[in-house]
């Protein structure tokens, strides 16, 4: 096995001599205090994102989801849960790049002080930008989760069934008054005289007729 | 090999921000390059100009800001003088002679 080679290169030029400047200055300068410090201005602001979703303290409109009809709250406890996968595997990413994960290595397989700082900063940064965009992912199904809930159908309301010796009236009560109860089914309102009633129970629907 | 705190042998030169065409022949010549880990290549030898040791990693990506970037996008690596003495007229901040030059690193390649 051959090692690289070197050819010399093109005339150097004043350009060439500050970019090489520049280089060094990146690389000298703490590369991986770089990246760790951005790693932990996305780590708040994960961790504010998945208070949110902890608390769900976010949605006000409704203050949660049992009063969503069957099939949106079903949407907001797969988006809820797939919001805590894209917090938990980002922040797993991002603590990872803004803290390092401890490894064993043998002593004898360290590598040099600049390779092994140079290396951990790219991982870093590999790190941060899967997270990152995980973070973003996460933010977005946490926000859909709350729209959701917030504009979502309703619950159905309960329907009254009414039951008279002549009729059986399901639907909603409207009014009741001067002893006479108006009940909306379907699109008609039908008036029942309160004395007449013999059965009254609250359902969830009325049978379709 | 020459020892970390090698003199330079022409401490006398004073400190001159330049490049000659020879530089790079010369250094292809006599620096040996390590391949350190994946992304990361050591060059060692003598600066073509004071003849000073130095010794320098050359890296793919660079992190920066957010994440890493293409360190260089020439085909090639600039390399400066990165030797210890104290060469006369040299700016804070700046080390070795100021000779500076280009150097290509390519795989081995059966010639
Ligand atoms: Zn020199
Ligand atoms: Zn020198």
């Amino acid at each position: 096995m051959t090692g690289p080679v070197l050819r010399p290169g093109p005339p150097a030029t004043p350009g060439d001599l500050h970019r090489a400047q520049h280089r060094e200055e990146l690389l000298n300068g703490a590369e991986l205090e770089r990246i760790r410090s951005a790693a932990v201005a996305w780590r708040n602001g994960l961790g504010g994102l998945m208070a949110g979703l902890i608390g769900f303290g976010l949605v006000k409109g409704r203050s949660d989801i049992t009063q969503l009809a069957p099939a949106p709250g079903i949407a907001v406890g797969v988006l809820l849960a797939l919001a805590a996968v894209t917090g938990g595997v980002a922040a797993w990413w991002v603590l990872r790049a803004a803290h390092g994960m401890p490894r064993v290595l043998s002593a004898d397989r360290l590598p040099g002080r600049v390779a092994d700082e140079h290396g951990r900063a790219t991982a870093a940064a590999r790190d941060l930008r899967r997270g990152s965009a995980l973070v973003v992912a996460h933010a977005v199904v946490l926000i859909t989760a709350v729209g959701v809930t917030w504009y979502g159908p309703a619950r159905a309301k309960p329907r009254v069934e009414v039951v008279t010796p002549d009729v059986t009236a399901c639907g909603v009560v409207r009014l009741v008054e001067n002893g006479t109860m108006t009940v909306r089914t379907g699109s008609a309102d039908l008036r029942i005289r309160l004395e007449e009633v013999i059965g009254l129970g609250a359902v969830d629907s009325c049978p379709a007729r | 090999m020459h020892g970390q705190e090698a003199q330079c042998p022409r401490g006398d030169l004073p400190y001159a921000e330049l490049s000659r065409d020879e530089y790079a022949e010369t250094a292809a010549r006599d620096f040996v390059p390590f391949r350190v880990s994946a992304g990361i290549t050591l060059l060692e030898g003598p600066c073509p100009r004071c003849r000073g040791a130095m010794s320098v990693h050359l890296v793919e990506d660079i992190v920066r800001g957010g994440g890493p970037t293409t360190a260089t996008a020439e085909p090639y690596h600039t390399l400066r003088c990165g030797c210890r003495s104290a060469h006369a007229g040299r700016p804070d901040g700046r080390t070795g002679c100021g000779a500076y030059w280009n150097i290509v690193v390519a795989r081995a390649e059966p010639s």
